[in-house]
């Protein structure tokens, strides 16, 4: 190993797609140590490299596939890969992330990251096999499904030691929320990357590696990495089962008893047909394997095993089968008022394999149900559009991957654009947050995950902070301990829920760009110091926990602790910004959509709402600890000298973009 | 004769191989005397998996979607939700 | 005597094993470098570890010309002597399990020793994907009671590891 810090594979691959070309490139130390890798490299790539003001799917746009420091290094969760560019659907700064095995894979083969720019003459696959990297013909894949384009290239390639990256005939058709799909059901779904990926004629990434990765102290590594283990193992939400016992779809029934659980596009909260799509369904009649962990799979290196694998025996459905999540579930379940679990199965599968994002399929599905029943729309392709029509809702899946009729073109645009071309009062249906529909937690019950929608770099989203630190009942000692005060535990209160999102969005920065996952410091919440915290209140003697601090030094050798832990988070969070000021996103921006200033009618959220007026006063708030500027929302000058993010201070300095 | 409807989330209904069951109750009966029923019904396993050493994650019941203790007076049709607290996917 | 017993029912292919045995036995993070694989058919929703079943009859030592690989006697491992080894390759054509890897970079065999006694793998499996025994006698005898048990109580198969460890070995 050549490259001076352990951990990184210590080279970049650059793809130049018009020209053919591919540069391999040795890592920029100083990048590293302040963005350590994955989200907060790529940002910064796209800060530095990419046109403001082109069209997303534009050759020019920039497609960034980033590992972290600690992926494929054994640690608890460590096999996310994440992707950026700027999204088709949005318009702005676009990022998703997704977890398998093939992030892993692209270290081994001696690449950090990827960076692809420019459009092939014709369609090409790049292929990854060690030092062997060549663009190859994929006339033979074009217009394939994503399970058909992965298989295949399994086949001509080294089976199943062959990680393959694919897009599907949604992308190629250029609807606008396509994924990358990992593995066959691993999607960085959101955002519109896939799409990206299929306007620069690239249709999939294989990679196989055989290399090895060393760390900088592997002694103390291994110890570090032990601990961590044992924190995860050992935390009361691990213990419990929270996702070994149904995966992700365990929120579903939970979802609906707390009356967070979106129903008939955000009309109400609970779904009277919850049961009949939760995880225990699904384990019950669809798990492969009964024993122990009913169908369950994981990432590289990882002890949740969060997805769940399940087959349709027979039926109109017979033969679906794939990997289920909960959001997919919540999008084409709750969302569309459908409770067959294999009409809903089935679309989600199939948006898969036409590689979409179940979430904004659904979310456009939903919103055009209701759109046509309050008389907005008309059902002009005569599909008995309404909420709970299940065959209703699989035809719309067809029909919007193929771009077929007039709904299925509209639905392509995403359910924000759709509603604009719609016009009338259709976008005070939609949810979306800067031009991205909202994920499945209504915001109006859940009010941390409501403000981290509004503040969200990507738009309306959870996983920029997943603060489920409201939702489990934690000790209220530890709210008050951690982010002043004890309402930070209560799901409907507002106390202490903007240091809370603070918190989590630094670390989940973190998570993201060392290529590790969410789960572990917000939903187990193994990441120091709440183990130790917990572990106090219960008087404790030895305690494990993750230290992504110490875990990161050990890997690579740089010195970090706690405190430059939480500010590398904050830097990655404020390029995000910086990024997003330049695509013109400002404070009226960060917003929640109208829906969600209307109480919810039933269930236990009855009545609760997201007043404007509660999150302008959030909003201050963070405005005023993030020290961006509290009218425009554009970063401080002292704040990106403080951050050491000079280069970022001129340019946007230039374009008089800071404060 | 009366009776309560008892719900089983997550491993529970993978403990007791239902996700619902109608329970007979007697007059005066507590949520206390129905946990009892259960404990023996199904054993340690699932006693065991009402965490009571997990603090925080520890099983949650609630009664008609509202968290009761257990000297709580059953009434009959009463909805008996016995889950563990997650949150988010 | 020892035996690695991998359960492809409870693996759920997060690939822990191989990382913590190409990290014990080469101090480096790369599964083209472990002894044991996991081979990951996403299409099935299968993981299956595939590894040695240091066989009492085996066909590798047997293959092998220049006794290279020999049995030890305390932990019944079947051991490869890379000093003997003239790379031909039998050993790996003729295992039933596919258990022998080559590398083709560093031209070596990886070959499983059982760690002595206490392997890897196994210390990093939270699922119970690979267990070890020491004797081997108890472990069908076990397998066949539980099956037995989980028939006449009509209990679910699954109970068994989730409800109480998070689905941790017990």
């Amino acid at each position: 190993m050549t490259f001076d810090y352990g951990g990184y594979a210590g080279k970049t691959l650059r793809i130049d797609l018009t020209k053919g070309k591919i540069i391999k490139e040795t890592q920029s130390k100083p990048k590293l140590e302040k963005y350590l890798g994955g989200r907060g490299v790529d940002a910064k790539i796209l800060f530095d490299e990419l046109k403001p003001n082109i069209n997303p799917l534009h050759s020019d746009n920039v497609l960034c596939i980033s590992t972290g420091p600690i992926t494929g290094l054994l640690g608890p969760t460590t096999g996310r890969i994440n992707v950026a560019t700027k999204s088709p659907l949005t318009d702005i700064y676009g990022n998703s992330n997704a977890g398998s095995d093939w992030g892993p894979e692209l270290k081994y083969a001696g690449y950090d990251n990827i960076i692809i720019k420019g459009r092939a003459p014709k369609p090409v696959y790049l292929c990854i096999d060690d030092e062997h990297v060549e663009l190859k013909d994929a006339a033979h894949l074009w217009g394939e499904g994503v399970f058909e384009t992965t298989l295949t290239l399994q086949e001509e390639q080294r089976g199943y030691d062959t990680k393959v990256a694919a897009i599907g005939p949604a992308a190629e058709n250029g609807v606008l929320f396509c994924s990358i799909i990992f593995n066959l059901w691993d999607a960085a779904g959101r955002t519109g990357t896939g799409t990206v990926m299929a306007s620069k004629n690239l249709k999939a990434i294989t990679v196989s590696g055989s290399g090895e990765l060393r760390v900088a102290d592997p002694e103390r590594y291994l110890e570090i990495v032990r601990d961590g283990w044992l924190g995860v193992l050992n935390d009361p939400g691990f213990l419990m089962g929270e996702h070994q016992a149904l995966g992700t779809p365990i929120c579903v029934n939970w979802g609906n008893a707390q009356g967070w659980l979106p129903t008939r596009n955000f009309r109400e909260s609970t779904f009277e047909g919850a049961d009949s799509i939760s995880g225990e369904e699904f384990r019950d009649k669809y798990s492969t394997r009964s024993s122990p962990i009913p169908g369950g799979r994981a990432c590289m290196s990882c002890p949740n095993r969060c997805k769940r694998f399940g087959r349709i025996e027979s039926g109109k459905y017979a033969g679906t089968r794939g990997s289920i999540e909960f959001e997919g579930i919540a999008a084409f379940g709750s969302k569309c008022g459908v409770s067959d679990l294999e009409a809903v199965f089935h679309a989600y599968t199939l948006s898969n394999d036409y590689g979409m994002d179940c979430v904004s399929c659904g979310n456009a599905i939903a919103t055009f149900m209701e759109l046509v029943e309050e008389g907005v729309l008309e059902d002009i392709d005569k599909l008995g559009l309404r909420f709970g029509n299940a065959d209703a809702m699989v035809e719309m899946v067809h029909r919007i991957a193929n771009k077929q009729d007039k709904l299925g073109a509209l639905g392509a645009l995403g359910a924000y654009k759709a509603a604009l071309k719609i016009g009338k009062n259709a976008v005070d249906y939609t949810t979306s947050v800067k031009g991205i529909d909202t994920i499945a937690c209504d915001p109006r019950v859940a009010k941390g995950f409501g403000f981290t929608y509004a503040i969200s770099s990507r738009g309306s989203d959870h996983l920029r902070t997943h603060v489920v630190f409201e939702m489990i009942r934690m000790p209220p000692e530890i709210g008050k301990e951690l982010f002043g005060s004890e309402g930070a535990c209560d799901l409907m209160s507002y106390d202490g829920k903007v240091r809370m999102v603070l918190w989590h969005e630094n670390l989940a920065a973190i998570t993201d760009s060392i290529g590790s996952c969410r789960f572990m410091h917000a939903s187990y919440y193994a990441q120091y110091p709440v183990p130790e915290l917990l572990g106090k209140l219960r008087n404790k003697k030895e305690v494990n926990s993750i230290k992504y601090h110490d875990w990161i030094s050990a890997a690579t050798g740089m010195k970090i602790d706690y405190k430059k832990l939480l500010e590398i988070g904050n830097r990655i969070v404020n390029i995000e910004r910086a990024l997003n000021t330049r695509f013109g996103m400002r404070r009226k921006d960060d917003r929640l959509p109208k829906k969600f200033s209307k109480p919810i009618p039933k269930g236990p959220g009855k009545g609760q709402r997201f007043p404007k007026k509660q999150l302008e006063k959030m909003l201050d708030e963070y405005y005023t600890s993030r020290e961006w500027d509290l009218k425009t929302g554009l970063i401080k000058k002292s704040e990106l000298i403080k951050l050491d993010m000079k280069d970022v201070l001129d340019d946007l300095d230039k374009k008089k973009l800071v404060r | 004769m009366t009776y309560v409807t008892v719900k089983y989330l997550m491993v529970f209904s993978q403990i007791t191989r239902k996700r619902k069951e109608l329970i007979p109750i007697s007059e005066g009966m507590t949520l206390q005397d129905l946990m009892d029923i259960l404990y023996v019904k199904y054993g340690r396993r699932f006693k065991k998996a009402f965490g009571e050493d997990l603090g925080h994650r520890s099983a949650l019941i609630t009664i008609n979607s509202k968290v009761k203790e257990t000297p709580y007076i059953l009434n009959p049709g009463d909805e008996i939700l016995i889950s563990h607290i997650v949150g988010g996917g | 005597m020892g035996k690695l017993i991998f359960n492809y029912e409870k693996c759920t292919g997060c690939r822990a094993c191989e990382l913590a045995c190409s990290f014990h036995k080469e101090g480096v993070f790369a599964p083209s470098k472990s002894r044991i694989k996991i081979v990951r058919i996403d299409e099935e929703g299968l993981d299956i570890p595939i590894g040695c079943e240091h066989c009492d009859n085996a066909p590798c030592i047997t293959a092998c010309p220049t006794r290279a690989l020999s049995r030890n006697s305390e932990t019944n491992a079947i051991v490869l002597n890379p000093d003997f080894c003239i790379g031909c390759k039998q050993c790996m054509v003729i295992c039933p399990f596919g258990a022998i890897h080559y590398n083709e970079n560093r031209e070596i065999f990886y070959k499983c020793d059982l760690c002595d006694g206490s392997p890897e793998c196994v210390k990093w499996c939270v699922t119970g994907g690979i267990e070890y025994y020491e004797g081997i006698e108890e472990f069908p005898r076990r397998k066949s009671a539980d099956r037995i048990q989980h028939f006449l109580l009509n209990l679910p198969k699954s109970t068994r590891s989730i409800a109480t460890g998070g689905g941790n070995k017990e």
